[in-house]
């Protein structure tokens, strides 16, 4: 099933060239990645349970046009929106900053593996349970 | 969902790479390499408005980023594990076009298999 012989591209050496020609593009990257594996999180979980985004919002105790804002990944989401999806949701989710320099020490591998971001100077670690 | 991997792989065609050129605005890029993300990290399970199947064209899909907002639009097509952007639409008048590309750079695909 696999087009071995396709001439292609891998995303990611696409977005490594995106983000080496693009200093700016780079730095807002990597500053929304909690919101992607934020907004990642809410589609796993609208996928898993075959929710459309007014069934996740009525969930959340949101209106639809915020799941969409939320599901988007281009907005950090606050520390009170997490608290809320993981009360409604029952789901965890971490959230993990450390220097570039040290290795994270207060979140498992698993979490490590499924979310870790490097930024230039602080490594920044957003998983979830879902 | 359990069994499913954390992240998928998701290869452009050397001709869509070229087609994502066309994409100028560096919103409109952004938002196009957002929602490639999104298809590396759910696969199959992306949900709509996301994703859209297209009409006709039983193998091929439509990536929406902005939620259908931006006008570009990635078309791709799954190959087992793997997914391939087989064209990008960089503009709503380029849509048409894209997609009978998109099929045609599949077929192609197929038969070098």
């Amino acid at each position: 099933m696999i087009p071995m012989a396709a001439s292609r591209k891998n995303f990611d050496a696409l977005l490594a060239e995106e983000q080496l020609a693009d200093p700016s593009f780079r730095a807002e990257w990597q500053r929304l990645a909690p919101a992607r594996e934020f907004a990642a999180t809410l589609l796993r979980y609208r996928a898993e349970h075959k929710l459309s985004q007014r069934d996740l919002a009525k969930k959340l105790g949101v209106s639809q046009p915020r799941v969409v804002k939320l599901e988007s990944g281009e907005h950090n989401p606050e520390v009170d929106t997490i608290i809320n999806a993981v009360r409604r949701l029952g789901i965890e989710f971490v959230l993990d900053v450390a220097p570039a320099s040290r290795k994270p020490a207060l979140v498992t591998a698993r979490a490590q593996k499924s979310g870790a971001i490097a930024h230039d100077d602080v490594s920044v670690v957003a998983a979830s349970s879902v | 969902m359990g069994k499913q991997p954390r992240a998928w792989i998701v290869d452009f065609d050397s001709d869509a790479v070229i087609d994502f050129e066309d994409v100028k605005s560096r919103g409109d890029r952004r938002a196009v390499f957002n929602v490639v993300q999104k298809l590396k990290d759910l696969g199959p399970d992306l949900p709509s408005p996301h994703m859209k199947s297209l009409k006709g064209e039983a193998d091929l899909f439509e990536l929406r980023p902005k939620q259908g907002a931006c006008e570009a639009r990635p078309i791709y097509a799954r190959f087992g594990g793997r997914f391939m952007v087989l064209a990008v639409a960089a503009k709503k008048k380029d849509f048409d076009r894209a997609v009978a590309v998109a099929s045609d750079r599949l077929s192609a695909t197929v038969d070098r298999r």
